[in-house]
Parts: structure tokens; sequence; C-alpha cells
């Protein structure tokens, strides 16, 4: 025991623990962000959706939050919220690529091509070529059917230096457009990379049952087992256990052939 | 940058500043979805897209249309960009076009709008052709009314199309205007419409008489020309078809009087009066003039003491059972009609309370003052086949 323990020297000294010391995590934007980032990839947007508000609430400026937001609004579909958000967080990162992407993101899913075309190039003459925003270009381009489209892909992959979250949104970008094949491979890298996230395998799984794969019941079943009772993956599974003939040859037209 | 609170290059916010921003972002209700997914997937039509241009763009210009200019209530909101001196250019410019559609389409003539000729001002010929091809029936009517609301579309298609006008306009109040002006220009164009005619001199009606020497049945169009109101006496010859205003008259027969139009119709012996009102028009054929003597026979007409060609003069079914003498007074005209007659037929030949009506009482039916006569018949309109100029029988 040291011998200056007794000393009084202030409030300061007695008061609340430094966070963490006690076990409970620290509840700064880090912290919402990193619950955000986790509840996301577990598949639920809404309430990632709030915890990038609550690190907001914790800090403004964490241009993590608001970018994210404007992702998650586009998850749940609600496009024109996402393109009011994207503007307003402009307001405060003038120009911003990222941002300039989800607004490209968000009118293409709107059913605007032209428009989402027009921002996808704001985005792509600015700064720093994000994996987002290369995202975003082939999304807008595989609406436009341009074969381009796979080269915007491989960028956004090479630029997000092949992190299984870039894998796992260009396997997402691909299996939107319907080009399952391709799709197949990134998706089976992210879910090989991030075998904790239930979206990763949900894909996965809906881009096997769109091909007819046989593993796409044990794939959407590893998906409930990280997320029982996950509407979307029990939808997949029952669609796909159900499929009549017609959708077996489909499936089977849309198989990669070897050569 | 320490201490800065936005990045100077590219203005990013650097410094948080709790509670000056919202965080929490704006969220779809859930009823909105269903609708914007349809939206979604209709916006795939170019139709779709256009049709939303057209409600942005128009969005867009309620803040500089003339009616917001106006500060028209409920029609839109005021607007404030746009001066007077534009405003009431746009104004001049409808007011022309509205004055230009007098005449249907000549406004869109001089602005070289020919599709709208086309669509618009040919079906309006279509239309007035057919309204007087069938004039006086009720296809011609229906075809006059086709005419009236043609001609106030393509007036108010001429004001909206006007440039000034037409970039000013939300859709609202195009539509607005469009509904508006068609339903006062319809009651204006048939007042018009009415005056044209009437300056023209020419009306119709249906023929209560049959006249084989005419090739007149009953039910025809007769074309009449008009009367000068308030001559005396009137133009109008012996065995001319006439319009008439047909009175609606109540009888008294009998020594009470009593007539099943009610208590109240307390009369002498085959007198009548005015029971109030017009039953109509139509179409009769006019046997004496005023002054004349006549005597009603079930063989034909005798006038003043000259027997009359029954073939030229039919006597109707209502009086050609019995005799009667009349001597028409001044301003007293004796035109025949078969319905007419008959109605009274289907008060039983006999009065109310079983008295027997006699020709007289319906040759009475018969006499019209000049006033009631309101045209004299020029030509066979309908049917077609039997179309042609009336004969003069005397």
């Amino acid at each position: 025991m040291s011998r200056f323990e007794n000393l009084e020297f202030g409030e300061a000294k007695r008061g609340p623990l430094k966070p963490g010391a006690d076990g409970t995590p620290i509840r700064s934007a880090g912290y919402f962000l990193e619950q955000a980032e986790k509840l996301y990839l577990a598949g639920d947007f809404e309430l990632a959706l709030r915890n990038y508000s609550r690190a907001l609430e914790q800090n403004p400026a964490e241009y993590e939050g608001w970018f994210g937001q404007v992702r998650m609004l586009i998850e749940l579909g609600e496009y024109e919220e996402a393109l009011l958000w994207a503007d307003k967080a402009l307001e405060l990162y003038p120009e911003h690529p990222d941002l300039l992407a989800s607004k490209s993101v968000a009118s293409g899913r709107a059913g605007n091509p032209e428009k989402a075309m027009a921002y996808t190039d704001n985005a792509l003459s600015q700064k720093g070529g994000t994996p987002y925003v290369w995202l975003a270009r082939a999304e807008a381009l595989l609406e436009r059917g341009s074969a381009t489209a796979a080269h915007c892909v491989s960028n956004a992959v090479a630029a997000g230096n092949a992190t299984p979250r870039v894998e796992l949104e260009a396997g997402r970008t691909l299996l939107r457009a319907g080009h399952c094949a391709p799709a197949l491979q990134y998706l089976r890298k992210a879910a090989t990379l991030l075998p904790q996230s239930a979206l990763a395998w949900l894909e996965l799984g809906r881009c096997q049952a769109a091909l007819g794969f046989p593993e796409t019941a044990m794939t959407l079943s590893q998906c409930l087992t990280l997320r029982p009772h996950w509407q979307p993956a029990r939808a997949a599974l029952e669609r796909f256990q159900r499929r009549g003939l017609l959708s077996r040859v489909q499936s089977f037209l849309r198989r990669p052939r070897k050569g | 940058m320490p201490g800065q609170a936005a990045c100077f290059r590219c203005g990013s916010l650097l410094e948080a500043k709790p509670g000056a921003l919202e965080v929490h972002p704006p969220r779809a209700p859930a009823w909105k979805k269903p609708f914007r997914w349809v939206a979604r997937r209709m916006r795939h039509y170019e139709a779709f897209r256009a049709a939303e241009r057209l409600a942005q763009g128009a969005a867009n210009r309620t803040a500089a249309s003339p009616f917001g200019r106006l500060g028209v209530p409920g029609l839109s909101r005021p607007a404030d960009k746009l001066p007077w001196g534009e405003l009431r250019l746009a104004l001049r410019d409808a007011a022309v076009a509205l004055l230009l559609s007098i005449v249907p389409g000549l406004s869109q003539a001089l602005r070289r709008q020919f599709g709208a000729i086309r669509r618009y001002v040919v079906s309006w010929f279509l239309s007035l052709v057919m309204g007087i091809l069938f004039f006086g029936q009720s296809l011609g009517a229906a075809s006059m009314a086709c005419v009236y609301v043609l001609h106030a579309w393509i007036a108010t298609d001429a004001v909206i199309a006007t440039k000034r006008f037409k970039q000013k306009m939300t859709a609202f109040e195009s539509i607005s205007l469009r509904l508006g002006g068609i339903a006062l220009l319809v009651l204006l164009l048939y007042a018009a419409y009415g005056q044209v005619q009437r300056a023209m001199g020419f009306t119709a009606g249906l023929a209560g008489v049959t006249v084989p020497v005419d090739r007149v049945a009953m039910g025809d169009v007769i074309l009449c020309r008009f009367l000068t109101a308030g001559q005396e006496p009137l133009p109008i010859k012996r065995g001319d078809l006439a319009l008439v205003r047909v009175p609606n008259v109540l009888y008294g027969y009998g020594e009470n009087g009593l007539h099943g139009h009610g208590e109240n119709a307390l009369y002498g012996h085959g007198e009548r009066r005015a029971g109030g009102g017009y039953l109509g028009e139509t179409v009769g054929q006019l046997i004496a003039l005023p002054g004349d003597q006549l005597v009603v026979t079930p063989k034909g007409f005798v006038l003043n003491g000259r027997a009359l060609d029954v073939v030229k003069f039919p006597v109707p079914a209502s009086l050609n059972w019995e005799s009667a003498t009349l001597t028409l007074g001044k301003d007293e005209y004796f035109v025949t009609m078969e319905w007419r007659a008959l109605e009274e037929e289907a008060h039983g030949g006999l009065g109310a309370g079983g008295r027997v009506v006699t020709v007289r009482v319906a040759a009475l039916d018969c006499v019209y003052p000049g006033q009631d006569v309101l045209a004299r018949g020029v030509m066979r309109w309908s049917p077609i086949w039997r179309r042609g100029f009336l004969k003069e029988l005397e």
C-alpha cells in the first residue's frame, strides 16, 4: 500500500470509474459504429441504422455515421429518405465521393437510371475512387446492361484491398443484377472470411438457390443457425425446397459452364 | 488544421457541435412503401417517367404561376418571381386567343398548331354538320351539345396553349382552367348559337297534322321561318303549315261546368279559358285567317261560303263527326292538328260528368291568337327522303 493512498485530492479521485475499467463497454461513437457494422453483417439493417444514429449523437462529425445511415436507408428500401439524408450529409462533407455514390445507388434503385449515372459520374470525378464508388458505378452500369460493369467490380475489390466486406458488397451488387455466376465467387469468399455474418450466408444461399446448387439448403441452414427465425432466410429456404421443375431448369441454365 | 471548425479546402466538418445537428434520419411511413414500390416498377415505362417530369416541372413552375401571382385563393400558392409586365403579356395573349377562338381553330391555325385543328376542329365541324342534318330531332340536339362542348374545348385549348401562359401554369391550374372555362363557355355558346339561329330566322317543329298533298305526315320535322312578332296580319296564307305555341286551356262543360281538372274550373257551357302556361310547340295547318267565317263539317271545311279541297285541307279526326260554325275575331287564326284533337278524344269524347264534347268546343281548341303563331313552315326537313320545299296551297 502506498503511503499516499489516503491523501485527499478532491472529487476527481472519487469520481466514477474510468470507462472500461469495470468491464462495461465504452459507449463512444466508435463503439456504436462497431455495433452498427456487426448488425449490418447480421442483416439487421433497422438496428444498424439506430446504432449509426447513436454514434452521431455521440459525435456528429463522425463521417462513418452519416454514410452508414444513408446506406442503411437504402438497404431498407427508403430511397427518397436516403437521398434526402445524403444531401444533408453532403452539406457537412461537400462533394464526398461515397455520398455521391450512395445518391447514385438510391436513385438507381428508385427507378431513375439517368440520375444514377449522373451521380456516379460526379462521384468518380472526385479524388479517390473508394470501393463504394466503384460498386455504385457497377450497379448503374449493370442497370444499363453494360459489359464494363465487371471491370468496375474488379476495381472496387482492388480499391478495397480485397477485404471480406468489399467482397460481400461486390457479390451483392452482382447478385442484385442477376449475375449469379460471377457473384458466387465473391460471396463464397465473403462467407469464408466472415463466417459469423448471417448476411453473407444469406446472400450466398440466394445465389446458390438461383443457380440451383444443392448446397443451398445447407448454406441457408447455416444462416438460420447464426440468426434463428430470420424471415428472409426462412423464406429463401422454403422457396428453394418447394421449387418446381421450371425453376430447376432455369437454375440449370444459369450455371456457369466449364471452359 | 487544429482549432478549425471546418476544412478550409473542402468545407468538411471538423468539430463536433452537439445538439446543433439533427442526426436522426427521416423515415418512410409504412403505408407509403407499397405505393413507392409500384412507382419504381412504373418508372420502367417512359410514359410514367414523362408524367413524373411533367409533375415536377409543374411544381417548379408553381412559384411563377399567373394564378399564384394573382393570388387566387386555393388555386396555387402565391409567387413572387413573375413580374407584372410578364403576367400582363401572358393575360393579353390569352385574351387574344379567346377572342380568336370565336372562329373555332383560328387561333390554333395562326399558331400553326395543325394537330389541334385536325383533332378538335374537324370533330367540331362534323358535329355541326350532324346537328344541322338532324335539326329539330334528339340526335340533332345531342350533336349541337357536342358542338358547344367542342367549341368551348377549342377555346380553352387556345388559351392554355399560348406560350407565355403555358410556361407559367401548373397542371392543376391547367385542369381547373379547362373545366371552369368549358362550363362557362358552354353556357355562353348556347346563348350565342341561339342568337345566331334566331338571326337566321329558322326554327323547326314536329308536324301535328297529316297533309297528303304536301307529303307531310305526323311527326315529320318541318323547317319553319319565324314570323315578325307584332305584325298584323301575319304574313302567312291559308293552307300553310304554322308553328304554334299550344296554350294550356281548361274547359267547362254542362250547366255545372265541373271538369276533371279540378273544382275551380267552373265555366259556362262550352267555354274555355287559359289554364296557365303552354303545353309546347307544334306544327299545324292554318285553315282560316282573322275575320273568316268557318263551317266545320264531317266532309270538310267551308270557308266564307266556299268549300275547301279536303285533300289540301284535311279535317282532323275530332272534328269530322258533327258540324260547327265559327267566326274568327281580329288576330285569331284557325290551325288544325291531329294530336290536339286526339287529346280531346282521349278525354273520351265526353266531358267530365259524361257530357258530350261538341265539335264547337273541339274547334275552339284550334283557334290561336296571333302571338301564338310563331313561324311559317317552309320545308320538310326530316325524314331525309321526303325532304323538300312546301307548296303554297292558296
